[in-house]
């Protein structure tokens, strides 16, 4: 049987490799941009006329059990792609194109010069300054109008944080990386289950956090709520400790997160909650101290006015169901007070203000990408971070960055993302 | 070429005129004729439908599978790529897809013991063949990415069929046979020729001329264009008023064009029956072969020939993966 099935097939492949294009073809990469979980990120600039800059996303393969063999194309870049590939909004990262290059998955998506993590950081080293109302209020309009998009589609994108939520240099607001997002029409396997743990933990939803098995879209705002109180601050305002599975990879009780969300929030009751009393942690839940709701306070200097507060409480609810939809956030009474939004978010700022562009490494691409010239030049073993990647790793040390996989985002890669990755190469090696 | 292709709307590039068939892949450069392909791509989705029944897939699963099945032939030829490969390689990739996923493993060991004929516990994990076939479906799966240009989401003419049994209360037995009729749709080339609504529509019409019996109206009527007038006198044995027959096709707000392709669709169908062996099979199968086709708007050529003049006519061509 394999002399029949595989002879033939090797014909067509040669026959087809030497027909197709090949990403290198195609485009020219100008540098590495990320990396993370599920693959890695360069910034390319396409050959034909138009010389169009990209994001281009590659993709590891899957494990299947411990032995790392091929076992297809990965599930996770298959999901991606088949999301993708049904939407199309202005305020959502747009793929171009999906090549298949020696058993590896490139997804080509439009490129975008900035993101909110980096306009966060620009904000709070470089200006030493907030961000504007203006600057803040857009951004946070733009990123609702594409979730409500994604929403509408039935995605939950699921992992919302600053790192994701890309900015064109023209100042549209484009979501990215849905690489853990779901259909959430008829679930076939719980949402929770298997998978990865949902939403980075600095934006993770408090029902999540109580251990929810069932959750929708509401995760989402949740974050949004996180993003935007983390805009106005400069800071996380949930910034907690991500408790780790045991060694029996239990799921363990996020307690320091929680205590984050209450010392804010106030210790939530079944009164505004009715469901709480039914999540699995409950009970560890009320172990904990008892807090009073202050965001009020916490909103007092830093949303400027009563209805950026009244906006960020109803992002804010405990109980998904009572928490704003991203649909009638859009229509909040902050919107409609000065300063409205913008539809280019850094309309009228001057040019210091705007961050600068986003960074990338060269040293990443001979050994990453197999380009005819890189080719050449062997194989990486896999050496140290290289010196330009010190340049990546101001976010380093932030657990919302380390979590990130792929995401388009300058400046989050992080040291020790990378050297775990560059770890776990030397390990396969 | 290849997977590099635009972002485009998905479903009309994927729509062929019947026409196409007369020069696939497997025609045009492996010169199969015409009916064998269209035997072999029947055999092709009945065992691709074997395996995802095994693996215990959701049926959502099995119809997008069968589709890219389809879809992959208008590619490649049958000679390059055996239809047992081709299936278990969509049902491989289905189960991602529609997350439903199964051990590659698993797949490849159900497709050995189809293949073989052998029960499923007597395989052991590690034999040559359970690995032979692994890699099989993998490098079929590369093809099949491409093939496919990362089109993964298919509609199906079920979610059409639910939406129409949702619209009126019906009988139960016109709803089993439209659902049997739309799984039998797949071993036809349909879902590459007509969207989902106009093949929901053909097998619904069907299953009512099935459930209703021959002096009932003929699909010709059922499918007239414009309506059979109701000023006519009705003949009496005409028990279903030509509302009921035209449910579909009112449901639907099928304009000419579309009224057109549902009776080209209905006389595919009815050719693909008429084509089976239909002797010793159930009733409203042996039935289904000799009702009349509507009259068809365009001269297409027969598609099917009998089955078993194809099986005659196939020399060696035995049933396995050789």
């Amino acid at each position: 049987m394999s002399m029949f099935n595989q002879d033939p097939m090797r014909y067509y492949r040669t026959k087809r490799d030497n027909a197709k294009r090949r990403v290198g073809d195609k485009y020219t990469i100008l540098g590495f941009i990320s990396s993370g979980t599920y693959g890695r990120v360069y910034k390319a600039q396409s050959k034909e006329a138009d010389g169009r800059i990209h994001a281009i996303k590659k993709f590891k393969p899957d494990k299947e059990g411990e032995v790392v063999t091929y076992t297809g194309i990965s599930q996770s870049a298959i999901r991606e792609i088949a999301l993708n590939r049904e939407i199309s909004h202005e305020n959502v990262v747009a793929l171009k194109e999906v090549i298949l290059e020696d058993k590896s998955i490139y997804m080509i998506f439009e490129y975008a010069e900035h993101d909110f993590l980096q306009v966060i950081h620009h904000h709070s080293q470089t200006l030493r300054s907030p961000i504007s109302l203006s600057v803040l209020k857009s951004l946070t309009y733009q990123l609702l109008n594409g979730l409500l998009y994604l929403h509408e589609c039935h995605i939950i994108h699921r992992d919302l944080k600053p790192a994701n939520i890309l900015i064109t240099s023209g100042g549209i607001v484009k979501i990215g990386d849905l690489g853990l997002a779901r259909l959430t029409h008829e679930p076939l396997q719980p949402l929770f289950a298997g998978d990865k743990v949902v939403v980075t933990i600095w934006y993770r939803a408090p029902e999540l956090l109580l251990g929810a098995k069932h959750y929708n879209k509401s995760v989402d705002v949740w974050a949004v709520g996180c993003v935007v109180a983390e805009l106005a601050s400069l800071r996380p305002i949930f910034k907690g400790e991500e408790a780790k599975l045991d060694s029996k990879k239990n799921v363990p009780f996020q307690k320091d997160q929680l205590l984050k969300i209450f010392e804010v929030l106030g210790t939530p009751d079944e009164r505004e909650w009715p469901a709480l009393k039914d999540m699995p942690e409950y009970h560890n839940m009320k172990r904990l101290d008892t807090y009073q709701f202050r965001l009020f306070d916490w909103c007092a200097s830093r949303m400027k006015t009563h209805q950026g507060y009244e906006f960020l409480k109803a992002l804010f609810a405990y109980d998904p169901d009572a928490r704003l939809s991203a649909k009638n956030a859009l229509k909040h009474r902050w919107f409609q007070e000065e300063p409205k939004p913008t539809r280019n978010a850094f309309f009228g700022l001057p040019p210091h203000q705007i961050p600068p562009h986003r960074r990338i490494s060269h040293d990443e691409v001979p050994s990453m990408m197999p380009l005819p010239s890189a080719a050449a030049q062997g194989g990486n073993p896999g050496p140290p971070a290289p010196p330009g990647f010190q340049n990546l790793s101001q976010g380093a040390g932030r657990p919302g960055s380390t979590a990130s996989f792929g995401s388009l985002s300058g400046g989050t890669g992080g040291g020790r993302d990378t050297a775990g990755h560059v770890r776990k190469k030397s390990r396969l090696a | 070429m290849g997977a590099t292709n635009a972002m485009s709307n998905s479903l009309s590039q994927w729509l062929f005129p019947p026409s196409a068939l007369h020069s696939t892949p497997s025609s045009v450069t492996s010169n199969i004729p015409l009916e064998k392909e269209l035997y072999d791509r029947a055999r092709g989705v009945e065992f691709l439908f074997r395996l995802g029944v095994s693996l215990v897939l959701p049926t959502s699963a099995m119809f997008t599978a069968a589709t890219w099945f389809h879809r992959f032939y208008m590619r490649f030829s049958m000679e390059d790529y055996h239809r047992q490969d081709v299936a278990a390689a969509c049902i491989f990739l289905a189960t991602k897809t529609e997350e439903c996923g199964r051990k590659l493993r698993d797949v490849a060991k159900i497709y050995c013991s189809k293949v073989s004929r052998i029960e499923l516990k007597e395989i052991p994990d590690d034999s040559r063949e359970v690995e032979d076939s692994e890699n099989a479906i993998l490098q079929t799966e590369e093809v099949l990415l491409e093939a496919l240009c990362f089109d993964f989401v298919v509609d199906s003419p079920h979610a059409e069929l639910v939406d129409l049994f949702d619209a009126r209360e019906v009988q139960s037995e016109v709803e089993d046979f439209a659902w049997s009729i739309a799984n039998d749709s797949y071993r036809t080339p349909l879902c590459i020729l007509y969207p989902p609504r106009i093949i929901a529509a053909a097998c619904y019409i069907l299953a009512q001329q099935l459930v209703e019996g021959p002096q009932s109206t003929s699909l010709a009527a059922r499918l007239a264009s414009p309506a059979p007038s109701a000023s006519l006198p009705t003949p009496p044995s005409q028990k279903p008023s030509p509302m009921t027959s035209r449910f579909a096709v009112e449901f639907f707000k099928f304009n000419e064009i579309e009224l057109a392709s549902v009776r080209d669709a209905l006389s595919i169908l009815l050719e693909f029956y008429a084509a089976q062996d239909l002797q010793g099979s159930t009733e409203y199968l042996a039935t289904i072969g000799s009702i009349p086709p509507p009259t068809t708007s365009a001269n297409r050529e027969k598609l099917y020939l009998p089955f078993t003049h194809v099986t005659q006519n196939a020399t060696l061509q035995g049933q396995t993966a050789t």
